[in-house]
């Protein structure tokens, strides 16, 4: 196994030397092996991640004694970190193992670009193979799923924070993702929410379990005796032994079924005391836990009146959330604005402070005075910072230096995003004008009524086309000038063919057909003396009698023989030019009023 | 079918027409803005930042705004040591293309460079940076049209009123998405920003330099502006507001009077 160390340690170094010849900034290297406990019929897979390293070649494991090797594949991600592309390549090797034992695999150095990466070495334990450990077949449920409680102490203080941690370990027996944490206690114990902290496998007597691990952050809330006594429920996957179903249906809705079981684990026992009254400093506010604390106090030479800002900054583990403003004597030198909490995170809370001197006789902002129990030493400890020698002048207008305030957002932007700036841009493919976001409005442009115009005229066309299907006589009104402007164009056909019969017959189909719609007859309905008792009352007189006649020679010619005569082309143009102006007339008048 | 066809141009001609409407300074011929273009890159190679910022400052002067030319004017600004002005020439890229995360890596960098706060965009935020003010007010007309033209087509053709109902839905949609974006823009150009552009200034109480002092802006920082008096701008930074003169800083949004230097 030395010699399989070593082989790796060169093939290492090899890469590093390939890696050189790239120009780019190399940030991580990263070296793991998943999972890391195994029987020897099993295998594992190493992963080796460079992360904002030039793409480097697909590399070439040497023989490694003990393991046969077996290159994977690569994966590449690609990660938005503070605005900052983060580039992450992996090769994935497969692990056979050859032999049982334990095996250290590093710690290696490796070089690209002339830096160094230290990375952690990786053990890795191969058991024999399940049967040749003597089998799990007469293994009862206890032994299969099982859960333990971890705790750091038994013996707590009173507001102290601490975490609770719970593995399930489980092997021979598959588990669907949901759980359940039960028989919590509600009283004297304040819990969160439980995370998983994710998997790992672990050999226990000989026997290789899958764990999966919680944890819990709690506080002290009571002062007593408490019994955690967790039970885990848990879904075992178990195969269907035959189906319900005749037809065969329950293929469709898998083959394994989900029995719960509650899983106990082996009860703690918690005592919690309370604070000790002796030794409790007067300015003791309820922070438990360890902390430190930071002060700034900005500017220093300041001319009455000025502002001097202190930050305040408490950092630790413990109950943060109850934590103020650290007590600071100021007396009725400096007036004094209301502390403001401007940060928090989970470990860290900002203050800042304004106060203004009010004389010039001042020297030193006097001392911020932090005091908080610490569980561990089971002690008080009082932190003090200060006092801060200060420069007061009276008067004038020397420039006050304030300094830019420390919030969470300057914080996470302060994090290393990179050396340098991303290179400049190509030319845009066209140079089309660019658009001035704010001159645009919504509807720039009359062209966007267009179509809410033709949708109301469409609306308005249908309904007209709805109203004349429900109608009759309404359609036949709408129809009866289309009908009589065909029967005036045969008659302008005939006009020009010099053929008086077909001419008269055409004038008469003229009035015919729109008297016809127009009082919602048929055709063979209509006759002279009725055209003219429909419309002529509303014309004038001489056009009454003229229009008789020509109704009168309209009824003649089409009942009379052909004629070889010449016809008078001047008295049929009248006729058809008198016919059309009637036609309008007849627009113009209701039928109704007749 | 002529109406049909008459509304499909129309369709056409609208959809294409937001890229080509609103206020657009002239446009020389296609070679002239691409060899500018070339030269610059081309001093800034060279680091020759004096002719490269010349270039294309010129180039946006003649209106070729764009994006690209904002972010290599800030590259060419944060080479000459002009951090504040990077700043706010990468904010401008920016704001032309929100989801480019050159412009936003860059002046990240620059403003860790000074030490200025940049603004911490909330969900809504997040949601209307998808896309920029341009492309939210093309999806809004997208979906009016396409809504209308599916009434329109219900309208005139009984046999596509099968079709029409996810259609109009589809298109409601889109407007209400559209709608969204826009509406952020329109809002967000309302109350602009301003980036602090040399040195580090103080904000203080009042508009008049005899006020008391009450925060200070690294260069480059990213403020809101709330209201102006005289020489003054009320600006906000980190829930602080505070005035300062209106020289020290300049508006994010370009194309506002004094907007452009």
């Amino acid at each position: 196994m030395q010699v399989a160390i070593e082989n790796l340690r060169r093939w290492l170094t090899t890469l590093a030397v390939a890696f050189a010849a790239f120009s780019a900034t190399a940030q991580q290297v990263m070296l793991d092996v998943q999972p890391r406990t195994m029987r020897l019929n099993e295998t594992a897979v190493m992963k080796l991640s460079f992360v904002d390293v030039p793409m480097p070649q697909a590399p070439a494991l040497p023989e490694i004694p003990g393991f046969q090797v077996h290159f994977v594949g690569q994966e590449t991600q690609f990660q938005m970190i503070n605005g900052r592309q983060q580039h992450r390549l992996s090769y994935n090797f497969r692990l056979q193992p050859l032999a049982t034992g334990q095996f250290r695999l590093g710690p290696f150095t490796l070089t690209v670009n002339g830096q160094n990466f230290d990375l952690e070495p990786v053990m890795v334990e191969v058991l024999p193979p399940a049967n040749a450990a003597g089998g799990d077949g007469q293994a009862t449920i206890d032994e299969l799923v099982f859960a333990r409680l971890n705790l750091p102490r038994t013996e707590l203080y009173l507001q102290e924070r601490f975490d609770v941690e719970l593995s399930l370990y489980y092997r021979g027996v598959q588990l669907d993702r949901t759980i359940q944490l039960q028989n919590l206690p509600s009283t004297g114990l304040n819990l969160d929410e439980f995370q998983e902290l994710g998997g790992s496998r672990e050999n226990i007597n000989g026997e290789l379990y899958d764990v999966r691990r919680f944890r819990m952050r709690a506080t002290a809330m009571t002062a007593g005796t408490f019994t955690l006594d967790p039970m885990v429920r848990v879904h075992v996957l178990v195969r269907r032994e035959q189906s319900r179903d005749p037809f065969g249906f329950d293929a469709f809705f898998g083959r394994y079924e989900a029995q719960p079981l509650v899983v106990p684990a082996e009860p703690l026992a918690v005592n919690i005391r309370p604070l000790p009254a002796d030794g409790r400093p007067g300015n003791f506010s309820g922070a438990v836990g360890q902390f430190t604390m930071d002060l700034q106090v900005q500017p220093t030479e300041v001319t009455v009146g000025d502002p001097i800002t202190l930050t305040v900054t408490i950092t630790g583990r413990g109950n943060l959330e109850t934590i103020a403003m650290p007590a600071i004597e100021l007396g009725d030198d400096f007036r004094r604005y209301d502390p403001k909490l401007i940060a928090s995170g989970p470990q860290q809370k900002v203050f800042e402070q304004v106060v203004l001197p009010r004389t010039d006789q001042l020297s030193a902002v006097p001392p911020v005075t932090f005091t908080y129990f610490d569980p561990q030493q089971a002690a008080y400890q009082t932190i003090v910072r200060g006092p801060f020698p200060l420069l007061v002048k009276t008067g004038g207008a020397t420039q006050p230096h304030l300094f830019q305030t420390p919030t969470v957002a300057s914080s996470s932007i302060r994090q290393p995003l990179g050396i340098d700036i991303i290179g400049p841009k190509r030319a845009p493919e066209s140079w089309t004008p660019v658009i001035e976001p704010g001159r645009a409005t919504a509807w720039p442009s009359p062209l966007h009524l267009a179509p809410v115009a033709a949708l109301m005229v469409a609306l308005a066309v249908q309904r007209r086309r709805d109203a004349l299907d429900r109608d009759v006589s309404r359609r036949r009104r709408a129809l009866a000038p289309r009908s009589a402007r065909a029967a005036i164009r045969e008659a302008e056909a005939a006009l020009a063919a010099s053929d008086p019969h077909a001419f008269y017959a055409a004038l008469w189909r003229a009035f015919a057909d729109y008297t016809a719609h127009r009082a919602n007859l048929e055709a063979g309905e209509v006759s002279p003396e009725l055209i003219l008792r429909t419309f002529a009352p509303a014309l004038p007189t001489g056009d009454r009698d003229e229009l008789g006649v020509l109704l009168a020679v309209c009824d003649e010619t089409r009942f009379a023989a052909r004629s070889s005569d010449h016809p008078d082309a001047a008295r049929l143009k009248r006729h058809l030019q008198r016919t059309q102006e009637w036609l309008r007339a007849f627009e113009r008048i209701s039928v109704s009023c007749v | 079918m002529r109406v049909m066809r008459c509304f499909l141009f129309a369709l056409l001609l609208a959809v294409g027409f937001p890229a080509v409407s609103g206020h657009a300074h002239a446009a020389g011929p296609e070679a002239e803005p691409a060899a500018l273009f070339e030269k610059a890159h081309a001093a800034y190679v060279a680091a020759d930042y004096a002719t490269a910022e010349h270039v294309y400052r010129t180039l946006i002067a003649q209106g070729h705004a764009t994006s690209e030319v904002w972010y290599n004017l800030g590259n060419t600004l944060f080479h000459a040591g002009r951090l504040g002005e990077a700043i706010l020439h990468y904010r401008r890229a920016w704001l032309l293309a929100p989801r480019d995360a050159d412009s936003l890596a860059n002046l990240n960098l620059a403003a860790q460079r000074t030490g200025a706060t940049l603004p911490e965009p909330g969900w809504w935020s997040r949601y209307a940076h998808e896309a920029s003010a341009s492309e939210w007010r093309i999806i809004l007309l997208t979906g009016y049209w396409i809504l209308l033209a599916a009434a329109l087509l219900a309208v005139i053709a009984p046999g596509f009123r099968r079709f029409a109902r996810p259609v109009i839905l589809a298109a409601l949609f889109t407007i209400v998405l559209g709608a969204a974006g826009w509406s952020y823009w329109h809002a967000w150009l309302r109350q602009p920003e301003a980036v602090v552009l040399h040195g580090e200034q103080t904000a203080r109480y009042e508009p008049r330099t005899s006020a008391t002092p009450y925060f200070s802006l690294p260069e480059g920082s990213i403020v809101r502006i709330e209201d102006t008096f005289d020489a003054w701008m009320k600006v906000a930074a980190g829930g602080k507001s505070g005035w300062i003169e209106r020289s020290a800083i300049e508006p994010v949004y370009p194309w506002q009077p004094g907007g452009m230097r």
